[in-house]
Parts: structure tokens; C-alpha cells; sequence
């Protein structure tokens, strides 16, 4: 895949990549990590931890089709902070750039980056060739490092046991949630018991950040009116 | 050569389809959009939803369609959408599947071979559909297909991938419910640290010891947070925060 990845890269007309997972990179950790940037950014971003925070990273979990780097604006609000981020990758050479973002639920996103020299424009014309080619780089990688593709060991929750805790997400307490579902205040502490025990976590903070990056419930859910 | 004249052309094409998407401002125009496209792609039909259970999700899903309309009340009627094969398939690929791949990821019932009969005496021979997943959000498929068994090639495949995300990114921009148009908050570096530790579920006492701030220092922090977001409880405010981007679902888990 290394070896794959500059050739198509070039071949498309651009000069670097990132085929990433967006989390940090600890000594054992299986997230996708095959890098074609200038050293000098790849080390940078490793010390500063800019894996969370970074402005392209943010952008590319806001949206499912890929974005050039000068579209950023539209996809987030970019702070004085990402101003300087962008500034220190153009000064480390790097110049305009393609994200395709790759969701997969239950998993860290992911995205796939094409750049251009310091300098050198993009051809429009290509986007769509990079859209499609980054988006099978990344299920390539994952293939490859052998993640479940899947999917299928996430726990799934139950109707109700969803119900409950999009509530929690909304910050109900349980005897409020049993009011809402016409339930009673003992079978939601269950309930929400029950999903905890299903993701092993302890904090109900934590069980509605889980669901909702399994899928199990939705922004949607959690912020309705 | 020929091929690659060919190619070229697509490719033109493609990134019109791009440029005009964005350019449509309701979704009847984005459907007549999408209608030509596929069909300039040698398809007939496209369907573009929200795979959702219609009776808890939040906010309105998303439906356009250009189904035959006899096939779309038969669908209705029979409840088939119960069982859609089609529907199943897409929960287990990561990026799409042909039609006839289906049978490759999914032991079919007899009421989904019934399924798949029945869409084909209503002319839907092949196609190509594919899951469109954002993190948080209810996952979307988009189909194409075609009234004749003519062999579908990669290149189809390619173009369906292409226009079905296209087409999903500017839908979702403009079905953009409240959830999703509720407004950007700022916070400061410090108070996305604290709140980092407060989706962990750790107390003011605790994220105290963490970052060395005193106890009433990261109340402040965290109450100040919530007040900008204006909601009551920091369960809500925690998820806020992931919404706009200020924490990373990735690094909290």
C-alpha cells in the first residue's frame, strides 16, 4: 500500500498524501498511518498532537464527500488557532490540498489527503478521480491492517435501551426519562445499567459519546427540540 | 486511446455534476439533478434515504426517488421495506455492492429473494447501492439502477460512488434540520481540556488534579462552557462540543 500510494498520487498530479486514522499514534495502536508529507509538518504534527484538533481533521468529520483545503470555511468555523495550524503546513511546504473523509461507525474516522508543492494550484478535474481513489485507499488499509470490516462485534442496543440513553444524551436523569417514556423510574435504571454494561463503560457521559459513534443513535436524536 | 478520451469525458462530467449540485437550492431541483446524471450514466432510476426506523429517529429523512411509482406503492402496500435485501446488504459493506454481489454477504430469505423477484417484474433488473455514513448522523443509501441485466462495470460502480456522495453532501445541506443549523459556540483552550476530562466522567476535583487548577478554577471553566452553550445539563454540553468539533469522539474513547 506504501508503495502504491505515491505512484497514484503523482499519476493524479499531486505531489504528497496522508492516508490516516484520525487518532493518536501510540506504539501498538493498529490506526492507518502511511504519510507522504514534508518531514518537517509530520513531526510537527506528531509533538503538537494535532491529530484531534487539527482544522482538516475537524472539517472531515462534518461532511461525506471530499473538500479542497481553500473550502474550509465552509465546513467549520476557522479559528485564529487553525489560521495559524494552516499557516505552519504552507511554511513547511505544503501547498493546496483534497480530503476525502471515511466514516465507518463504531470506528475512528478517517480521511485520505491529497496536496499539491507550496505554490502549485490543483486541477479541478481531478477531484472526482481523487475522491474515489481515496476513498478505496482507506477501505484498502483497513482491509489490510485486518480490521473487522464489518463491523459486527459492536454491541447492539435495544429499542428501548436507545430510547434511554438518546435521553441521556440530552442530559435527562433517569426518573425524568421514565416520565417521558411512560415507564417506570426502576425499569429506566435498568435500562440505562444495561447499556452501560453492554459497552463496558461506568459514566452515562461516556455511554451517549459511544452510541452515537457506533450509530446506535443520532445527533438528531439528541438535539431534537 | 478511445478509452482514454472516453475517461476524460466522465471525468468532465463528474466534476459538473459537482458544480451544478451545489448550485440547486431545493431538493426537487437536486432530484432532477441527480435524474439526469444517472441517466447520462447509462441508469434509469436512483433512490436517495436515510435507512432509518421512521418511527423513533429524529428530524425529517431523507427521501428522493424516482422509482417507478407502481413499484414504490407494492413496496408500501407489502411493507417490503422491512426486509429489504438491498437495505441489509448495505448494513455490511463499507463502500457498496452490485446487486448480484448481494447473495455474497447475506444468506437470502425466501421473502428477500421474493423481494428482489418482484423489483425486477417491475423493470429494476440491476444496480449498484451504496451506504453514505457520517459519525452521529443516520446513515443514507444511494442506489442506481437499470431496467436491462447489462453487466455492470467498475467504471459504473466508480460513477454511482461519486454521484451518489455528491449528491448526499448537498441534500444534507439543504434538508439541514435544527439539530444541525444550532450555531457554533467558541470556547477557549482551556475549557475544551477541562471538558475533555468532563466526558470521561471525572469531577472538578479530579480534572483539578489533572491539569494542577484548583477545584473552583475548572468549576468556572465548565460552567462558563455551558453557559455559552446555553443548556442545562454538561452530558448535553459534552456532546455539543463533539458536535462543533471541539472534542474528538476518536480520543475520547
Amino acid at each position: 500500500m506504501a508503495m502504491l500510494m505515491p505512484d497514484v498520487t503523482r499519476a493524479m498530479g499531486f505531489r504528497h498524501f496522508a492516508l490516516v486514522h484520525h487518532v493518536n499514534l501510540q506504539p501498538g495502536s493498529n490506526g492507518i498511518h502511511i504519510v507522504d508529507y514534508p518531514e518537517e509538518w509530520v513531526d510537527r504534527f506528531q509533538t503538537r498532537r494535532l491529530y484531534a484538533s487539527d482544522p482538516i481533521h475537524r472539517a472531515s468529520s462534518r461532511t461525506a464527500v471530499g473538500f479542497t483545503w481553500s473550502q474550509l470555511g465552509r465546513l467549520i468555523e476557522v479559528t485564529a488557532f487553525d489560521k495559524a495550524i494552516l499557516a505552519e503546513a504552507r511554511d513547511a511546504g505544503l501547498g493546496e490540498g483534497f480530503t476525502v473523509p471515511a466514516h465507518i461507525p463504531g470506528e475512528a474516522n478517517g480521511s485520505c489527503s491529497f496536496a499539491m508543492a507550496r505554490g502549485e494550484g490543483l486541477n479541478e478535474a481531478m477531484l472526482p478521480a481523487a475522491q474515489l481513489i481515496g476513498g478505496f485507499a482507506f477501505e484498502a488499509a483497513r482491509r489490510l491492517g485486518q480490521r473487522d470490516c464489518s463491523n459486527k462485534n459492536a454491541p447492539i442496543l435495544t429499542e428501548r435501551q436507545a430510547e434511554c440513553v438518546a435521553l441521556v444524551g440530552r442530559g435527562k436523569t433517569d426518573w425524568e426519562i421514565s416520565q417521558i417514556l411512560g415507564i417506570g423510574h426502576e425499569t429506566v435504571i435498568q435500562h440505562v445499567k444495561d447499556a452501560r454494561d453492554r459497552y463496558g463503560v461506568t459514566k452515562r457521559t461516556l455511554l451517549a459519546v459511544r452510541a452515537l459513534f457506533d450509530g446506535q443513535i443520532s445527533f438528531a436524536d439528541v438535539f431534537r427540540r | 486511446m478511445e478509452n482514454k478520451t472516453k475517461d476524460r469525458g466522465r471525468l468532465y462530467d463528474l466534476t459538473c455534476f459537482a458544480a451544478e449540485s451545489r448550485k440547486v437550492d431545493t431538493l426537487e431541483a437536486l432530484q432532477g439533478l441527480i435524474e439526469a446524471a444517472v441517466r447520462e450514466f447509462g441508469f434509469h432510476w436512483f433512490t436517495l434515504l436515510h435507512n432509518v426506523d421512521l418511527s423513533r429517529r429524529g428530524g425529517e429523512p431523507l427521501f428522493l426517488t424516482t422509482y417507478p411509482s407502481a413499484w414504490l406503492e407494492e413496496v408500501l402496500e407489502r411493507r417490503h421495506y422491512l426486509q429489504d435485501p438491498i437495505h441489509v446488504a448495505c448494513a455490511r459493506v463499507s463502500s457498496g455492492i452490485a446487486w448480484d454481489q448481494i447473495g455474497e454477504v447475506l444468506e437470502l430469505t425466501e421473502r428477500q429473494r421474493v423481494i428482489l423477484d418482484r423489483a425486477r417484474d417491475h423493470d429494476l433488473v440491476s444496480g449498484y447501492s451504496l451506504p453514505i455514513r457520517m459519525q452521529g448522523e443516520a446513515e443514507a443509501i444511494f442506489t442506481a439502477a437499470r431496467s436491462q441485466d447489462a453487466p455492470l462495470h467498475a467504471e459504473d460502480a466508480l460513477v454511482v460512488r461519486w454521484l451518489g456522495t455528491v449528491a448526499y453532501d448537498r441534500a444534507r445541506e439543504l434538508t439541514a434540520s435544527t439539530e444541525q443549523k444550532l450555531a457554533y459556540v467558541a470556547l477557549s483552550p482551556r475549557q475544551i481540556e477541562c471538558l475533555a476530562l468532563v466526558a470521561q466522567g471525572k469531577s472538578d476535583w479530579e480534572i483539578g488534579q489533572i491539569l494542577s487548577l484548583s477545584r473552583d478554577t475548572v468549576h468556572e471553566y465548565v460552567e462558563g462552557a455551558r453557559r455559552r452553550y446555553g443548556v442545562r445539563r454538561r452530558t448535553q454540553l459534552v456532546l455539543r462540543a463533539v458536535r462543533d468539533g471541539h472534542l474528538n469522539m476518536d480520543a475520547l474513547l
